[in-house]
């Protein structure tokens, strides 16, 4: 066994705290403040070579192996990046991108993700609806061939970067009958005919990242656009676990540590009784105790993302344990890093507040942390 | 980066995996009515067994942290037991030791030939070592060393037992033979759990100890062995922590499975699967956190210390609560005597107190993280 990064891996994670912390922290507190999405930001996450980073560099990427991706998105929660441009981020470039890039033919790659990985092209995925989240059979989105098109019907929910997408991978079923199997994914344009988005959502965190409702009414799309065979649909939704189980969460494990040295900071600083409260052991206990929900979720995370260097299948056993860890573990040690901060935690200024709004995502999106329960106990 | 055990872990891993294969471990109940020479009979066959694959001699790392772990997964007390020699007092030799005196007293440690013990803690000091009270004093054929040990784990079965005290110059090891005049090991405390242990009190009265079988002096500024002696406890409690999370995983789902409520088994009901899942989350999370902790003190990562703590700290406050959840599961059958369930929510008490406490622990990560930032 062997648990280091490499030097370049450790020298590109400083890079990104860096650039992160000097170029995208100080406008968060701002696009949070009135829920807006930072389109700047987001474009120097591409010219940085973030969004497109896992991408071959014929595609724009830079050819990065899982595990540095993951990093990645360590870093930037590390940096202060909110949650939302973060998940911005990993619903552009995981759930979207790579799913286009997976499984799109050559041309659609051409098309698509040298655009995406520069964030030129802001990209969403559409599974969620209504009355389908993660009882992904009940989908009844609906794409029916006509000739040499397809016709959309239907709606989604929840889709992050839906009010902001410029291309969004959108799955419904060809076949409602075959369930699963009739599920398939299609590449739908932002501007197409009968596509529209819903107003974006008020939500108690990650407020920069736009989150709105997806409508299909006889909207029709090239057949070209189908990403794969019909049917097909299903297995790549599922093959985003992966990706949404270490770099879509790895912000929020970044998030932790970034308010564990804010948290030190201030506990150092502050002064009640004539000491800094870091000297009272009340006060350590909850910085020891986000510090260890740290160190058990990184082992978590990079777990899956080097069994996907490795070319192995998901295990998803693992990668539920990762996901349900993440979710229902994060809240005791955030709510320790609120009441460290105390009132001044509790107020907009200090970040602490948003990054505990941010931070109540993690049990929620990407499958609850009961479906996790339930697929864990399923497969032990 | 690598998950995957290298062929050596690998290797050491069949190696236990063979010699506890289909064979029966001591039974977790040995103790109930046994007294410390029945449970001594045991122990030193076991030992001898171990000794001789060349397990107790394996270093440390994540292949032998990984092979303690499923040795404790079938019988934690063996686990704990064998560790307190091999690892715990072992490390302490091979560390500070000289070529002499490594030659005479880890071979018949790592052989399993000798059952060893640790004797640190007194009554009104702890570990603490500024008012700890064993003091070994010159005379002509060495030193006499006089004090009082409050618990000592294989206390009245040891053959060897390595004792902290002071000499004015600082902390030494004294490595004592129990059977020497002026050593005298009390009945065995009843203890909540690790009852085998027959955790006792030590007495040592002028105990002669020879010249070459004191490790130390030290001055305290460059070697402190109490927390030495305190982080190779935490490594072992971890791994014994996560062994007893298997065995607990194991119990419940088997009982789960079985046991019938309103004509279906408790995993028919959600609540209980969610449970389940809950302890297998809590599982992995240790396992995965002990390896990477045990790794990064093999390999001498500057964040060994911290990480070593914070595995320490997981593994063993969920220990407790994965064998709570596994009683709570099994019910009325769990809360019974004997099973091993209602054995290890006893036993994994011990973790959150042996070697660093939790809370010393947390006091420790905390200065860290503060000095970090």
């Amino acid at each position: 066994m062997d648990f280091a990064f490499t030097d370049e891996q450790m020298a590109l994670k400083k890079q990104v705290i860096r650039f992160a912390g000097h170029e995208i922290v100080p406008r968060c507190a701002e696009h949070d403040l009135k829920s807006e999405f930072d389109r700047k930001a987001f474009k120097r996450l591409g010219e940085f070579g973030i969004l497109g980073l896992h991408f071959p560099e014929e595609l724009g990427g830079s050819g990065a192996d899982v595990v540095t991706t993951v990093l990645v998105g360590e870093a930037l929660g590390e940096a202060g990046v909110d949650g939302g441009l973060a998940l911005s981020y990993g619903a552009h470039t995981f759930l979207c991108a790579d799913t286009i890039f997976a499984h799109g033919n050559d041309e659609q790659r051409r098309r698509y993700i040298p655009k995406l990985a520069s964030g030129e092209l802001i990209g969403c995925m559409g599974l969620t609806e209504p009355g389908a989240g993660s009882d992904v059979a009940a989908m009844r989105t609906r794409a029916v061939k006509k000739g040499d098109r397809y016709v959309l019907n239907g709606s989604k929910i929840f889709i992050t970067n839906g009010p902001i997408a410029d291309v969004a991978v959108v799955y419904a079923t060809v076949n409602p009958a075959a369930k699963h199997a009739g599920i398939s994914a299609f590449i739908v344009e932002r501007g197409t005919k009968g596509f529209s988005v819903g107003a974006p959502l008020h939500k108690m965190g990650v407020r920069t990242s736009q989150t709105s409702e997806l409508f299909f009414d006889d909207c029709e799309i090239p057949a070209e656009n189908l990403i794969g065979s019909e049917g097909e649909g299903f297995l790549m939704a599922m093959q985003t676990v992966e990706w949404d189980r270490s770099a879509l969460v790895a912000p929020f494990v970044g998030a932790m540590s970034y308010a564990l040295k804010k948290c030190a900071q201030y506990a150092s600083e502050r002064r009640q009784f004539g000491r800094p409260i870091a000297e009272f052991q009340a006060v350590k206990e909850k910085l020891a105790r986000m510090k260890i929900f740290i160190e058990a979720a990184k082992g978590l995370i990079f777990r899956i993302a080097w069994c996907k260097d490795q070319g192995r299948p998901l295990n998803h056993l693992e990668a539920a344990v990762a996901k349900l860890f993440i979710g229902d573990w994060s809240l005791e040690p955030a709510n320790a890093a609120m009441s460290i901060m105390g009132g001044y935690g509790y107020c907009h200024e200090y970040e602490m507040e948003r990054m505990f709004r941010d931070g109540r995502l993690a049990p929620i999106g990407g499958g609850t942390s009961e479906i996790q329960k339930m697929i864990i106990s399923k497969l032990m | 980066m690598d998950f995957d055990f290298n062929k050596l872990e690998r290797d050491l891993l069949s190696k236990i995996e063979e010699i506890i294969k289909d064979e029966s471990l001591p039974n977790p109940d040995i103790s109930r009515h046994a007294k410390p020479n029945e449970i001594a009979l045991v122990l030193r066959a076991w030992l001898e067994r171990l000794g001789n694959s060349g397990f107790l001699a394996e270093p440390a790392g994540p292949g032998r942290l990984a092979a303690q772990l499923e040795l404790a997964h079938r019988s934690p007390w063996l686990a704990l037991a064998s560790d307190i020699g091999s690892h715990v007092l072992c490390d302490l030799i091979s560390r500070h030791g000289s070529d002499e005196q490594k030659k005479a007293f880890l071979e018949p440690i790592l052989k399993g030939k000798k059952i060893a013990a640790v004797a640190a803690s007194e009554t009104l000091s702890g570990s603490v070592q500024k008012t700890m009270n064993t003091i070994a004093v010159k005379n002509s054929g060495g030193f006499l060393l006089t004090g009082a040990k409050s618990t000592v784990s294989l206390g009245p079965m040891a053959d060897i037992i390595g004792v902290l005290g002071q000499i004015k110059e600082g902390m030494a090891l004294f490595l004592v033979d129990r059977g020497q005049p002026g050593v005298e090991a009390g009945d065995p405390l009843e203890t909540l759990g690790y009852r085998e242990l027959c955790t006792c009190p030590i007495a040592l009265h002028d105990v002669i100890i020879e010249p070459e079988r004191i490790i130390g002096p030290f001055d305290s500024s460059k070697v402190d062995l109490l927390q030495e002696l305190r982080t190779a406890w935490d490594q072992v409690m971890g791994a014994v922590a996560c062994g007893t999370m298997r065995l607990c995983l194991d119990q419940a789902r088997a009982a789960a499975d079985v046991k019938r409520t309103h004509g279906k088994p408790p995993a028919g009901y959600q609540s209980v699967r969610f449970s389940l899942a809950e302890m297998l989350t809590l599982s992995q999370t240790a396992e995965i956190l002990v390896l990477r902790a045990a790794w990064a003190a093999a390999s001498g990562d500057p964040q060994a210390a911290s990480l070593g703590l914070c595995a320490k700290v997981f593994a063993t406050k969920n220990a407790c609560e994965v064998a709570d959840k596994a009683l709570q599961i099994m019910a009325s059958a769990g809360y019974t005597k004997p099973n091993p369930v209602e054995r290890a929510l006893r036993d994994a008490r011990l973790g959150t107190i042996m070697g660093n406490t939790s809370e010393v622990a947390q006091m420790a990560i905390a200065d860290n993280v503060l000095e970090r930032f």
